[in-house]
């Protein structure tokens, strides 16, 4: 829920279509200000964006940093390439 | 809020009777004393010539203060969400994708206005994060 308004603050200040690596800044730069613990990773021209979360979560990406579980947020984003 | 505090500089600074009535969309409204109106005291008509002369150098600074902040409203489960930006908080990002861009990005807002609020505000501030010690990788 909090995730949503993240995503619709970060939509209104920079349009995903308009920019889309910038967007996904955003909503990291807030996600994390918020006290979340996100991580992105940038390969060539894509930004994958992971929040922490131990919940058992299926058929997203997840990846593993110090023993924590991190989920991909913007997968669907890439039409599922990764 | 530029606009009330110059308003009450003014105020000081300027012999004649002016109180700050209110705060309009564009600008400041001064309610000046009758006295200082229809007196006839030529030198309170001076100083009054003197009030609007510095008032009208004043006007476009807050003007120009007031349209740098926009206003984002959008519609959120039934509530709507209205928030004021700072202008500082719009950071462009038209570099290639590295870690080096990412971090010009993050540190140009870092030290953005509105990311000082968000620091103030945050919910590790509020005691509120039950993931103390996170940190933020790259």
């Amino acid at each position: 829920m909090y995730y949503q308004l993240i995503r619709k603050t970060a939509q209104k200040i920079s349009p995903k279509a308009e920019n889309y690596p910038r967007y996904t800044l955003y909503k990291w730069f807030l996600l994390t200000r918020s006290g979340y613990n996100s991580i992105l990773t940038v390969a060539g021209d894509s930004v994958l964006f992971y929040v922490q979360s131990d919940e058992n979560i299926y058929n997203i990406p997840y990846r593993m940093k110090g023993g924590k579980q991190f989920v991909c947020l913007n997968y669907h984003d890439y039409g599922g390439l990764y | 809020m530029r606009g009330v505090k110059f308003a009450a500089k003014i105020s000081y600074l300027l012999p004649v009777d002016c109180f700050i009535l209110s705060r309009q969309n564009f600008g400041i409204t001064l309610l000046l004393s009758f006295s200082s109106l229809v007196a006839g005291d030529p030198l309170k008509i001076k100083n009054l010539i003197r009030l609007f002369a510095l008032l009208s150098c004043f006007a476009p600074v807050v003007l120009q203060a007031q349209d740098n902040t926009s206003h984002i409203n959008f519609d959120f489960y039934g509530d709507t969400i209205a928030l004021q930006l700072d202008p500082s908080f719009r950071v462009s990002f038209n570099e290639p994708l590295s870690d080096q861009s990412v971090k010009a990005f993050n540190d140009k807002m870092s030290s953005s206005a509105t990311s000082r609020l968000s620091r103030r505000f945050s919910r590790t501030n509020l005691n509120l994060n039950w993931m103390t010690g996170c940190t933020t990788s790259l």
